[in-house]
C-alpha cells in the first residue's frame, strides 16, 4: 500500500471528467457506478486514470460545515467548510489536537450527526439521506463506547450481527484481534487494551467495506499501542478501507496511506506524510558533539544550513533543508576547521514539525 | 428482536442489583408485613395497689386476671410508685383499691343506712385513648356487676355471643395488592430510566444507532424483557404472599395479570420519559424517585386512600397507581368481575395515552 494518490495535478483533467462521468452516471443506477466508468469510452488516457481514482474514491466530503449553538447564544464552529476524499482500500488518517473537530467530522460521515451545510458520500450514496443503505457497508468505533455490560463478548458479537440479520463465526471475529480466549468473558474483565481491540472487533460483525475508528489506540501504552496497529493493517490488507482519527503523529504516520491535518475545525494540510514532511522547509535535523572552540558562525554559513543551535552538553543542532544535499558541505567544513563530526546523527522531520510549522503550536496542547 | 429480547432478559438476571430492586425488595416488604401485624393492639399493662386487702377486692382483682388483654405487673409498693411506674409509662393503667374497700362495709348497718366507700381509683395515661377506653369499660363493667350483686339485684337481661364465620381480611390480605402495584412501579420507572441513561452515557445508544437496527425494535425489545421481569415479579410476589402467609386472592389470577401489566405500561412510558429528560444516569435516579416515591405514600399501596385530607385524597385519585391499587384491591380480596372495576380501567387507559406522550415528546434515540 504505497500509492500517494492524489498528489499529481489533476485538477484540469477532473474539471474535464466531471461532465463526462455525469453523462454516465445519468444513464446507471449509483451501485453500478463502478462498472459505469469501465464501459464509458475514452480517448485519453488521463481520464481514465483520473476516473479511476474517482471510482475508488469511496468516501467524499463536500464543503462540510456544523456549527454547534452555546448556551450563551454564541456559535462555535465545530468544522469550517472541509472536503476532502478518501480512496478504496486505504488507510485514511485525520489528524489534529483535541477539539479540532476530527471526531464530529468522522459522526458525520457515519450519519450519526447531521451537517450544517454541506454533503458526506459513501459509495456514491448521501450518508445522510440514504443511511440506511450506507449502515450495511460500514463499520464503527466509537470513542470510548462501552458495550453491553451483562452480555459475554460472544454474545455482544452475535447480538450485533443479528442487527445485520447476519450470523458471524464468533470465533473467527475474535481471533483478529486475538481474544477468542475472551470470548466468555464480560467487558469489564477486559484491559483496556483489550477493550479497544474488541470495540474494533464489534465493527467488523457485518464484514463491512469502510472502517471506522476513533481514536483507536488512545489510552494504551506504547506496547499495546503497537500490537494495535498490527491489527488495523491486517484488518487493511484484507481489502477494508480503513477512516480513522489519532492525535498521535506517530500513529498517523506510521499507519495512513494519507492524512489530513486538522486544526480548529479546517483541513491545514493533506497529503502522504512522507510528501508532508518532504514539503517541509527543514526537512531533517543533524546533530553532532562539538566543543568549546567550535565555530558557530562559520557553521551558519555551510550550504543547506538553516539554523544553528548549540545545547548545554556543546551538542551543535543543525536545522537542514535536505540532509542529503548538506551532509558533503557539513564534512568539508569539519575538514576545514579540523574537527570530527563525532557522534553525527540525522534526523528526519515529522508530522509534529509540520504541524509545528503550520500552525505554530504543538500536537501535544 | 428475539434476539435483543433474549439478550435484555439474559441481562437482567445477570444483573445482581436489578434483581434485587425488581425482585428481593418487594418480597421484603410481604414480608415485613406479614410478620407485623398492624391491626393488632398491644396488651394492656397495668398494676394494682391494693389498700383494703380483703375478700372482694382479691376478687375484683380476680376478675381483672382473667380478661385476656389485661396483663399484671409487679404490685408497686405505694401508691406513688405506682404513679411513678405510669409516668415512666411502664405501665398502661394503675388502679388504686382504697382501705375500707371491704365486705364489712357493704353489708348494711344496724340503721340500715349503708357506710359511703371511698371510690376506687384508676390512674391513666391520656396519651393513649384507646387502651384507656377499654380499661375503663372494663372496671366499669365489674363494678356494676359487684353492685348489683351487693344490692341482691337479680339479673334480668343477659345476653349469649356467638361469632359468624366471615371472610377474615387480614392486613398482609390488603397490603399485597399495593406491593404488586408498587413493585410493578418502581420496577418498571426506575429500571427503564436509570437502564436507558446509562446506555445513553456508555455511547451504546449512539453505537446502536449506527447499525441498521430500527429504533423501534430496539424500544420494543426493551419493553417486552420489562414486561416478562414484571410477570415474574407479580408470580413471585403472590406465590410468596399465598406460601408464607396464607394470603387469599378471591377474585381472577387472569385478570390481576392483566391489570398490571396495563399498568406496568404507563410507568415504562414514564420511565422513558425520565429517561428522554434526565442528562445523565444520577438525574434519572433522582427524578425516578421523585415520580414514584409520592405515589409510593400516597397512592393507597400501605393505608386507603380515605385516611387522607380532602384535598391530597382528591389529587392522588388522579395518579396512575392509584386505580391500578383500587382495581387489583377490588379483584384480589373483594373478587370483583372486569364490570366492578372499569372506571379504574378507564383512568389507567387515560394515563397509558398521557404517559405515551409524554415519553414521545421527551425522548429522543440519538442524543443531542
Amino acid at each position: 500500500m504505497d500509492h500517494d494518490f492524489g498528489h499529481h495535478d489533476t485538477t484540469k483533467v477532473e474539471n474535464n471528467i466531471r461532465g463526462n462521468l455525469t453523462q454516465c452516471i445519468d444513464h446507471t443506477p449509483p451501485s453500478f457506478l463502478g462498472g459505469a466508468v469501465i464501459i464509458c469510452q475514452h480517448t485519453n488516457n488521463d481520464i481514465l486514470i483520473a476516473q479511476l481514482e474517482m471510482y475508488m474514491a469511496i468516501i467524499s466530503v463536500e464543503s462540510l460545515y456544523k456549527e454547534f449553538k452555546l448556551p450563551n447564544k454564541k456559535k462555535l464552529v465545530a468544522i469550517d467548510h472541509i472536503s476532502f476524499s478518501v480512496e478504496k482500500g486505504e488507510i485514511f488518517g485525520l489528524l489534529g489536537p483535541n477539539g479540532a473537530g476530527k471526531t464530529t467530522t468522522l459522526e458525520i460521515i457515519e450519519g450519526l450527526q447531521d451537517p450544517t451545510s454541506g454533503v458526506t458520500r459513501m459509495k456514491g450514496l448521501n450518508t445522510h439521506t440514504e443511511l440506511d443503505k450506507v449502515k450495511r457497508v460500514i463499520g464503527i468505533q466509537l470513542q470510548s463506547s462501552a458495550y453491553y455490560e451483562y452480555l459475554r463478548l460472544g454474545e455482544i458479537l452475535e447480538l450485533f450481527a443479528s442487527f445485520y440479520n447476519k450470523t458471524v463465526d464468533v470465533d473467527t471475529l475474535l481471533d483478529i484481534v486475538n481474544l477468542r480466549d475472551k470470548k466468555k468473558s464480560l467487558i469489564k474483565q477486559l484491559s483496556g487494551g483489550q477493550q479497544q481491540r474488541f470495540s474494533i472487533c464489534a465493527a467488523l460483525v457485518n464484514d463491512p467495506e469502510i472502517v471506522f475508528l476513533d481514536e483507536p489506540t488512545t489510552g494504551l501504552d506504547p506496547q499495546a499501542r503497537r500490537a494495535m496497529w498490527e491489527f488495523i493493517e491486517q484488518i487493511n490488507n484484507e481489502g477494508k478501507t480503513i477512516i480513522l482519527t489519532t492525535h498521535y503523529m506517530e500513529e498517523a504516520e506510521f499507519l495512513c496511506n494519507r492524512v489530513g491535518i486538522m486544526d480548529q475545525g479546517k483541513i491545514i494540510a493533506l497529503d502522504a506524510p512522507k510528501n508532508l514532511i518532504r514539503k517541509l522547509q527543514s526537512s531533517s535535523k543533524i546533530s553532532f558533539q562539538g566543543n568549546t572552540t567550535t565555530d558557530i558562525k562559520s557553521l551558519k554559513e555551510v550550504s543547506g544550513v538553516l539554523d544553528v543551535e548549540k545545547n548545554g552538553g556543546h551538542i551543535i543542532h543543525l536545522k537542514v533543508t535536505k540532509s542529503n544535499e548538506t551532509i558533503p558541505h557539513l564534512h568539508e567544513w569539519a575538514k576545514k576547521h579540523n574537527t570530527t563530526l563525532q557522534d553525527l546523527e540525522i534526523i528526519s522531520a515529522n508530522l509534529e514539525d509540520v504541524f509545528l510549522e503550520l500552525t505554530g503550536k504543538t500536537l501535544r496542547d | 428482536m428475539w434476539k435483543l429480547f433474549i439478550a435484555n432478559i439474559k441481562m437482567t438476571f445477570r444483573d445482581k442489583q436489578a434483581i434485587f430492586w425488581s425482585l428481593l425488595f418487594p418480597l421484603m416488604f410481604i414480608i415485613i408485613f406479614g410478620l407485623f401485624d398492624f391491626s393488632k393492639l398491644g396488651d394492656t399493662k397495668y398494676v394494682i395497689v391494693d389498700e383494703s386487702n380483703s375478700q372482694i377486692s382479691q376478687q375484683f382483682e380476680q376478675g381483672l386476671s382473667k380478661i385476656e388483654v389485661f396483663k399484671k405487673q409487679t404490685t408497686p409498693g405505694s401508691v406513688d410508685e405506682a404513679k411513678q411506674l405510669l409516668k415512666d409509662g411502664k405501665v398502661d393503667v394503675a388502679i388504686v383499691i382504697p382501705s375500707d374497700f371491704n365486705q364489712n362495709n357493704i353489708v348494711p348497718q344496724a340503721d340500715g343506712t349503708m357506710s359511703a366507700i371511698s371510690p376506687i381509683q384508676v390512674y391513666y395515661s391520656a396519651s393513649n385513648a384507646t387502651i384507656n377506653q377499654i380499661a375503663l369499660s372494663v372496671v366499669d363493667k365489674f363494678i356494676d356487676q359487684m353492685n348489683m350483686q351487693a344490692a341482691h339485684t337479680p339479673i334480668i337481661f343477659s345476653y349469649t355471643s356467638e361469632s359468624i364465620e366471615t371472610k377474615t381480611i387480614k392486613y398482609i390480605d390488603m397490603i399485597m395488592p399495593g406491593i404488586l402495584g408498587m413493585a410493578i412501579m418502581m420496577s418498571a420507572v426506575i429500571g427503564i430510566s436509570t437502564g436507558i441513561s446509562r446506555y445513553r452515557e456508555q455511547k451504546l445508544l449512539k453505537r446502536l444507532a449506527a447499525t441498521p437496527v430500527k429504533v423501534r425494535t430496539f424500544l420494543i425489545a426493551e419493553v417486552l424483557s420489562y414486561l416478562l421481569v414484571n410477570l415474574v415479579q407479580i408470580s413471585l410476589i403472590i406465590a410468596f404472599a399465598r406460601i408464607a402467609f396464607h394470603v387469599q386472592v378471591y377474585g381472577n389470577y387472569f385478570l390481576i395479570y392483566a391489570i398490571s401489566i396495563f399498568g406496568s405500561i404507563i410507568f415504562l412510558n414514564l420511565g422513558f420519559a425520565v429517561a428522554g429528560y434526565s442528562k445523565n444516569t444520577k438525574t434519572a435516579e433522582a427524578v425516578s424517585q421523585v415520580v414514584t416515591m409520592p405515589m409510593m405514600f400516597f397512592s393507597g399501596v400501605f393505608f386507603s386512600t380515605e385516611a387522607l385530607p380532602g384535598i391530597i385524597s382528591k389529587i392522588v385519585e388522579y395518579l396512575p397507581l392509584t386505580p391500578m391499587i383500587e382495581a387489583l384491591r377490588a379483584v384480589s380480596i373483594n373478587g370483583d368481575g372486569l364490570s366492578a372495576i372499569w372506571t379504574q380501567l378507564g383512568f389507567m387507559a387515560g394515563w397509558i395515552v398521557i404517559s405515551f406522550f409524554i415519553a414521545w415528546k421527551l425522548f429522543k434515540f440519538k442524543d443531542a
